[in-house]
């Protein structure tokens, strides 16, 4: 009896001993299972995210067209400032010109360089075989 | 009831007796114990069978961890990785070409609907503004740059334009170019047809050179004023050299080539101060008043009034065609006209140099004929600079026409 006890003692540990060792492993395999399953689903909620034909991929798409949209405004109206400024610049120095070229002394130079040009244009022209 | 008790052995000492006990004698056993033998057997059986359900079992958990194969999961996880790989690739390919769509949108604004179209008209708008109004700020900067520095400019580009006639010269000289120049000079001036001579040039754009002298008094030189001629000469695009302060250049006593080297240099300075104070451009080409042969004839030695002229930075020319226009021969225009073009044409290579005085109406009647009538044989008019090549080149010759 004390054998049939030991025996059955035995048999049982041995029996869970097992057991528990192959649910171990069907666990840890089933792990790897639900982390390839879990890879899956990530990929296919990144595709998701981007893809214009889902609400999400189709708001991002429309952000971005946004975002773009806003830049370009901000540029315009960068430049817009600058086109002011460089508008009141000009008129400056255009002024600057006049008064400049009104100057007798200028005048004068100016008409010589004038003619000094055209008296060159002339004298290449004989370079260009003309 | 009978006792069949069987007679024993005698046995040895220490040893037990087992007795087997027949049927009968175990009847004769108390109930007590019987009824335990038969509860220990119906454990044992119990016992028995637990254990052999519990080897089974056991033998069974062995077996079917031993024989655990992860196969199935394996193959459950390729398939998933497989997919997921796939997704991943997929998932790649839509990224590059919505980021290709995305930078198609960004640089043209009119694929993101109406609102993006508006924004991106204004946008270009708003930059070809920008583009045009940075143009024309370069530009007025530069602009005001250049004329605040004209006289300096003006200097710098007649030096530039001296260099580029020098260079026709001797491509004309090499035989490289089929052009022809007329070097027209007037002497003595600002003279009484000077301004006349002015606006033929400018209406034919033509260009010539004024060898002047401020107190030259060789025939009238009427009622001019000649700062202001001076300065249209330059305005004209044409040169303005030196032909001394007093053009007095016989040989008598007291005049410049027989009071000594410094009195030829001071002829030469005055005039080359009054020409730069009146038109902010320096002479650089001495005529000898007479021409040189006549200078050279007297007290004074070439090589001293050379060395003077290099001196004060000055290089020196005769010419090669006379048109003799001066008072005493008063040639009429037709004269002037036909020895231009008889003496012009012999000179080769075709480069030169014509000697008038723009005092005289004939002279200048004669220039306006002439002019047309050269150009149509191919000559050009330019100004005369120190970088001529018909300086050093240029001699004056006897013509009988």
């Amino acid at each position: 009896m004390l054998l049939l006890l030991a025996v059955l003692g035995g048999s049982i540990y041995g029996a869970l001993y097992f057991r528990n060792r192959t649910a171990a492993l069907e666990a840890d395999n089933q792990s790897r299972v639900d982390d390839a399953q879990s890879e899956l689903d990530a990929q296919k909620a990144a595709y998701a995210a981007i893809d214009p034909s889902t609400d999400e991929g189709a708001a991002l798409q429309l952000a971005s067209e946004n975002e773009a949209i806003e830049q370009a405004q901000q540029q315009t109206q960068a430049l817009e400032a600058e086109n002011e400024k460089l508008r009141a610049e000009n008129e400056e120095l255009a002024a600057q010109v006049s008064e400049l070229e009104a100057d007798e002394d200028n005048a004068y130079y100016l008409k010589a360089y004038e003619s000094m040009r055209k008296g060159m244009e002339l004298v290449e022209a004989y370079f260009n075989g003309e | 009831m009978e006792n069949n008790i069987p007679e024993m052995e005698p046995i040895a000492s220490g040893e037990t007796h087992r007795t087997e006990r027949s049927a009968s004698a175990q009847r004769r056993l108390p109930r007590k114990r019987r009824r335990q033998n038969r509860t220990l057997k119906i454990i044992n059986a119990v016992l028995l069978l637990l254990a052999g359900l519990g080897l089974a079992a056991c033998a069974f958990a062995g077996y079917r961890y031993y024989t655990f194969s992860p196969g199935t999961y394996d193959d459950q996880i390729a398939a998933l990785h497989e997919e997921a790989a796939r997704i991943r690739t997929e998932t790649e390919a839509l990224q590059q070409e919505l980021a290709l769509e995305d930078e198609q949108m960004r640089s043209d604004l009119h694929q993101a609907g109406e609102e993006g179209a508006a924004a991106a008209d204004a946008l270009s708008t708003a930059k070809a503004e920008n583009e045009s109004l940075t143009e024309t700020h370069t530009a007025l900067v530069e602009r005001v740059d250049f004329i605040k520095n004209i006289h300096e400019n003006a200097q710098t580009f007649r030096e530039e334009y001296a260099r580029k006639i020098r260079q026709l010269e001797d491509m004309i000289v090499a035989g490289e170019s089929g052009a022809k120049i007329c070097y027209w000079s007037f002497d003595d001036g600002p003279g009484s047809y000077t301004a006349a001579v002015l606006d033929f040039c400018e209406q034919n754009g033509i260009y010539v050179t004024f060898f002047t002298s401020r107190e030259a008094n060789d025939t009238g030189r009427g009622d001019v004023d000649e700062p202001e001629l001076l300065r249209r000469e330059i305005m004209g695009g044409h040169s303005i050299q030196n032909h001394s302060n007093s053009h007095q250049y016989s040989m008598i006593a007291g005049n410049m080539y027989t009071k000594g080297i410094d009195s030829f240099r001071e002829q030469v300075r005055l005039q080359d101060e009054w020409v730069y104070e009146n038109t902010g451009f320096k002479p650089g080409i001495f005529r000898f008043p007479g021409g040189s042969a006549h200078a050279f004839s007297g007290p004074l030695s070439k090589d001293q009034m050379v060395s003077v002229l290099t001196e004060l930075g000055y290089v020196w020319i005769d010419w090669d065609c006379d048109m003799a226009d001066n008072a005493k021969a008063n040639p009429d225009a037709g004269t002037v006209y036909s020895r231009a073009m008889y003496q012009v044409r012999k000179i080769d290579p075709p480069i030169a140099v014509v000697l008038s005085h723009d005092n005289y109406y004939s002279t200048y009647a004669g220039f306006m004929r002439a002019v047309p009538a050269l150009q149509a044989e191919g000559y050009i008019f330019l100004p005369l600079f120190p970088e001529s090549y018909a300086i050093g080149h240029s001699y004056a010759r006897t013509w009988y026409y």
